[in-house]
């Protein structure tokens, strides 16, 4: 495929002090400027138990470019450069996928990770990081904190408080960590609960969850060289309200297992090796009872999804080359049913439809990447190559009367894919002050479960039961980031990264006649089937600027803008019936669900000796005009947003945190926010809220 | 070191006692009336299996009542058909002693009278 374009993936050359900018591991792009801490590097955690955020997706957000798709009051969805779902691998520790169960992804793989124990979050953009699996668009993986060796016995305690007003929401959050110097054991319990909350002009969301969870880590080293890891993290939500899907979740149970060994320097030839074994098992219950529709028919679903994998890598010197070689192989299981309690008909029948029938997914990664200094250059490049292999029981589709209205059997719905991905990157150094860096990537996604095997269900953006296709092929993104960055003491940091993509074979939905398939669910226009639509283009920038110590105030300020076209399309016309009576091609169609362009600032500074600490921060979005003719995608207007937070550090012990979010109480929402079902009502954000975070490290 | 303490106490005491489950428990009355012979009912129990049952009914003063006790979102059900034209029927379901729905039917013997719902969630 044509690998178009440049990027410049701003690169700090050594780091001076400046721990605000990670060191750019070559051609991963990633974006450390979380917008409210200067010292992002050590403080990541510190960010956001500052926050008000409760939740990954919503902590991602405040990064330029990362957005989230919201449909409830918590697990939003992250979207990276207007890639969203699976166009984007989210993985924990550096390895460990989680397939949620709900085929709406009201439980994103993000929403499985026990915030508290997360100690930070990395985004690589683009389709860079490929040694984290196959990626289409950006790479979010989550570090959970690891258990350290102490140097005599000894145990740390961190107990957290977090109080919201106006969300009537609070979270309380405790960790244990002791050890010895050749073992140690981390454990931490934390609940949340949170009530409705208002948008700026009164109105009541239904945003009402519970989460609760256990995480338990026991790290053994050996030698200074060697460590095995062992975790077992447990979360559990209830009641989790999705005012914009046609379900909520009533429950959701997940449970993940990894084992990990990191071997350094273990021979003159090896640096280091890793090996990664993990198991997550989730089991997602959700349901329409608080639903008026319930009143005819009560359907509750119940998915289970496992996930398995192992991963290992090999980073070894030949010359002056660093390489890494490295293989994985996961496997996903789903099987679902919703079951229909037919509650208005006599003996009470209860139909039982199959989401997922035993649905499985193989993929085999061999990646190896290879990276070498020269002079001013830095050279670097990844190889990767994928078998994916997919398969599902018989997919059937009977209407009450038992009559066939869907069938696909189960040797039909095999399909395998080798897929080759590839990076180059390369970096210049002009002077100690400015580097200039070029990325081109060819990342290769594989359908998901959903776009092969999903059961006429509405999972998309638009009204329509959607139905999986095991024939389609996978997307393929080739793009191009170039990126400037420029550091000087009396400036502060300055980066611009310009971005293109290219992609094939993106998947959309093609309307099928009624003829061809009649929906299953209610009040939906119809039935849509995944299929490989048109070329589809991106395209976009972000600036970002970090005073350093130069200001008298730490400021940072970032500029971030997507664009994302699809060459062609179709647009249906409908008559009052909802019947299609006309269907017309659009060229260069902006695709939906792709964020507008926005401005974000932040202030601090710390007083009294650096015990007070004072932040003022601002987001100002512009209107999104750019919206999807065939999607009859509505435009959003535009917002300004203020948040302040003043926290005081007693000592090494206690600290408090105080903070308001969207200050002048604006009436907003999101882009990305999907309306309210059953209605053509935004999802508003929340109005104005204050928060606390009382924190005891022990 | 004493209100370090406090505090961990505090923090431990909120997330054990989120963890224990929270009596919500709902009672569910059904009650059906004003038939004056025979009729055939089908309801859900508190076990939410389905029970079938022929209820002899002298007259229109004749109560059958069933309770029991259930959670939010549970799923609660009554349906039932005469076969005297001459009948009536009326079935309410109340939730802690509040009527949550009802309906009746009088000389109607070609329809099943169903009243359901779930158990509204707080």
């Amino acid at each position: 495929m044509v690998l178009m374009l440049l990027l410049i993936a701003m690169y700090v050359k050594g780091q001076k002090n400046i721990d605000t900018v990670m060191r750019l591991n070559q051609v991963e792009i990633v974006d450390s400027s979380v917008i409210r801490i200067p010292q992002l590097k050590n403080m990541e955690k510190v960010d956001m138990e500052n926050s008000s955020v409760s939740d990954v997706g919503e902590a991602l957000r405040s990064l330029p470019n990362v957005h989230g798709i919201r449909k409830g009051g918590t697990n939003i969805d992250p979207v990276v450069r207007g890639y969203k779902f699976d166009q984007i691998n989210v993985v924990l520790n550096g390895g460990i996928k989680i397939e949620g169960g709900c085929p709406n992804r009201m439980d994103p793989t993000s929403s499985h990770v026990n915030f508290y124990d997360i100690r930070n979050i990395r985004v690589i953009k683009g389709p860079f990081g490929l040694t984290y699996g196959p990626v289409l668009g950006g790479v979010v993986n989550m570090q959970t904190i690891k258990p350290q060796p102490f140097l005599q016995p000894d145990i740390k305690i961190y107990a957290r408080k977090k109080m919201l007003w106006n969300r009537e929401g609070n979270s309380n959050f405790i960790s244990f960590e002791g050890g010895i110097p050749k073992a140690s054991l981390y454990t931490s319990i934390y609940q949340s609960s949170y009530g409705d909350y208002f948008s700026g002009n009164g109105e009541r969301m239904n945003t009402t969850f519970e989460k609760k969870g256990f995480t338990g880590a026991l790290g053994f080293f050996p030698s200074p060289n060697h460590r095995l890891d062992f975790l077992m993290m447990r979360s559990l939500s209830e009641n989790v309200d999705f005012p914009a899907l046609p379900m909520d979740e009533r429950s959701d149970d997940s449970k993940v297992w990894s084992f990990s060994y990191q071997g350094k320097n273990i021979n003159a030839f090896v640096k280091n090796f890793d090996l990664l074994i993990y198991y997550a098992d989730v089991t997602h219950i959700m349901d329409n009872k608080n639903r008026p529709f319930s009143d005819t028919v009560v359907a509750i679903s119940q998915i289970d999804a496992i996930t398995k994998g192992v991963k290992s890598t090999l980073a070894f010197d030949i010359n002056t080359f660093d390489f890494l070689v490295g293989a994985e192989h996961t496997s996903i299981f789903k099987d679902g049913t919703r079951k229909k309690h037919m509650i208005l008909q006599p003996q009470l029948p209860i139909k039982n439809e199959k989401i997922w029938n035993g649905a499985e997914i193989y993929n085999l990664g061999l990646f190896a990447k290879i990276a070498k200094q020269m002079d001013r250059f830095m050279f670097s490049g990844i190889a990767r190559y994928d078998y994916n292999q997919a398969f599902s029981e018989d997919i059937l589709v009977k209407n009450p009367n038992d009559v066939s209205l869907f069938f696909k059997e189960a040797d039909s719905t095999e399909s395998s894919f080798h897929n080759i991905s590839g990076t180059f990157g390369v970096d210049y150094f002009l002077n100690d002050d400015i580097s200039i860096n070029l990325s081109l990537g060819r990342g290769v996604r594989s359908p998901n479960m959903l776009e092969r095997f999903i059961i006429l269900l509405p999972v998309g953006f638009d009204d329509y039961d959607y139905l999986g296709n095991p024939d389609i092929l996978p997307e393929n993104n080739n793009e191009a980031d170039i990126s400037l960055s420029y550091i000087k003491q009396n400036i502060g940091l300055l980066s611009i990264t310009g971005f293109y993509s290219y992609v094939t074979d993106y998947i959309l939905g093609e309307i099928l006649t009624p003829t061809q398939q009649k929906p299953l669910s209610k009040d939906v226009l119809g039935v849509k089937r995944f299929y490989n639509a048109d070329e589809a283009y991106f395209k976009g920038f972000e600036f970002y600027y970090n005073s350093l110590d130069v200001l008298p105030f730490n400021t940072r300020l970032a500029v971030a803008y997507t664009d994302g076209t699809i060459k062609q399309n179709e647009q249906y016309q409908y008559n009052d019936q909802n019947e299609v009576i006309e269907r017309t091609i659009i060229e260069d169609d902006p695709l939906p669900e792709i964020p507008p362009m926005e401005f974000k600032a932040n202030i601090s500074d710390r007083f009294l000796n650096k015990k007070l600490s004072v932040a003022i921060d601002f987001r100002y979005v512009l209107a999104q005009k750019r919206t999807s003719l065939c999607f009859y995608e509505k435009e959003t207007p535009g917002f300004f947003i203020t948040g302040m937070n003043a926290g005081y550090f007693f000592d090494d012990v206690f600290s408090i945190n105080f903070g308001v979010e969207n200050l002048f109480d604006e009436l907003y929402y999101e882009h990305l926010n999907r309306r309210i079902i059953g209605s053509n009502k935004p999802f508003y954000e929340p109005g104005r809220y204050f928060y606390s975070n009382f924190i005891l490290r022990l | 070191m004493r209100i370090h303490i406090l505090f961990i106490a505090v923090i431990l005491s909120f997330v054990v006692f989120s963890c224990q489950k929270e009596n919500n428990a709902k009672l569910v009355k059904y009650v059906t009336t004003e038939a004056i012979s025979m009729y055939d009912l089908a309801y859900l129990n508190g076990s939410s299996q389905l029970i079938e049952q022929k209820v002899e009914a002298q007259s229109a003063q004749d109560k059958w009542v069933y309770s029991f006790e259930a959670e939010p979102g549970d799923i609660v059900y009554v349906s039932a058909k005469y076969y005297d034209i001459e009948s009536a029927l009326k079935i309410q379901i109340l939730i802690d002693g509040k009527v949550y729905k009802e309906k009746s039917s009088r000389n109607d013997t070609t329809q099943y009278l169903t009243v359901s719902g779930v158990i509204p969630y707080e």
